[in-house]
């Protein structure tokens, strides 16, 4: 979860984030930085999240995140 | 209200005092009060959403608006309208565009060009014009806004294979501005 959080505090210094943060709910994020985050997960966890893992509720909280990376690390 | 194909406002809403949101919240239809009211990590985006609501009941002269509603894509829409919008935002810039067809726009205040994220959003042709452009971040940007412009068009998601989206569609037309280190599109049909 730690991981996630930094990675998400490096897209969007200005929001402090926790485990609950209601990120799609709240738009804190645009179409670019999801963009950077997908980029980033992908990278820092070695797995590859598909367009179609993105939808609201795998990216609306850190937690929600850090489940869909479990997943992916899981099946690889 | 006269539109020929299309016309655009453009608000920079930051400079809003907090007694005039709060004013304008107050006037707010329940659905759209209900959305605002949730906003609390995003201050920013609660006053876009405010403002953009009166800016498209002003422009398109509405005294009734208990049709606003979204749609399934979360795009804000009057079900009697006879035109359409589309609405965008970047920092506290928020910019509505309308027209008698469909339409979508997008502003982006300039992004950075850089290898791997732009590599998510560019082919291999536009990645190489860019790259040897004069200016690689604000062509990225112009290329941001078209390809965005064309998905709020269709109606957005929370993310799109950016990358394989042409702006050379020949359904549809893209006009992209700049100005200062902003750049913005709208996207109609042909």
């Amino acid at each position: 979860m730690e991981k996630i959080i930094e990675i998400l505090k490096r897209i969007k210094p200005t929001v402090n984030f926790d485990e609950n943060t209601k990120i799609v709910d709240n738009k804190l994020l645009n179409s670019f930085e999801m963009l950077k985050l997908v980029n980033e997960l992908n990278f820092e966890f070695d797995i590859e999240i598909l367009p179609l893992d993105i939808i609201p509720q795998n990216f609306n909280t850190p937690a929600a995140i850090m489940a869909l990376v479990e997943k992916h690390i899981d099946e690889d | 209200m006269r539109i020929k194909n299309y016309s655009f406002v453009v608000y920079r809403y930051g400079s809003l005092s907090e007694k005039r949101i709060n004013a304008l919240f107050n006037e707010l239809p329940t659905a759209r009060k209900e959305r605002v009211k949730n906003l609390t990590d995003n201050p920013i985006y609660r006053e876009f959403l405010i403002v953009e609501y009166f800016i498209v009941i002003k422009k398109l002269k509405r005294k009734n608006t208990d049709d606003f509603s979204y749609n399934e894509m979360g795009k804000p829409f009057f079900e009697n309208a006879e035109f359409y919008f589309s609405i965008s935002h970047s920092n506290d810039i928020l910019i509505v565009a309308f027209s008698k067809s469909n339409i979508g726009v997008d502003v982006q205040y300039l992004l950075p060009f850089q290898n791997e994220v732009s590599r998510l959003v560019c082919n291999d042709d536009e990645f190489n014009l860019i790259a040897n452009s004069k200016n690689p971040d604000l062509e990225f940007t112009k290329l941001w806004t078209k390809k965005e412009s064309i998905v709020k068009f269709y109606g957005g998601t929370l993310y799109q294979d950016t990358k394989n989206i042409l702006t050379n569609n020949s359904d549809l037309k893209v006009f992209t501005k700049v100005k200062k280190d902003y750049a913005m599109s709208i996207c109609l049909m042909r």
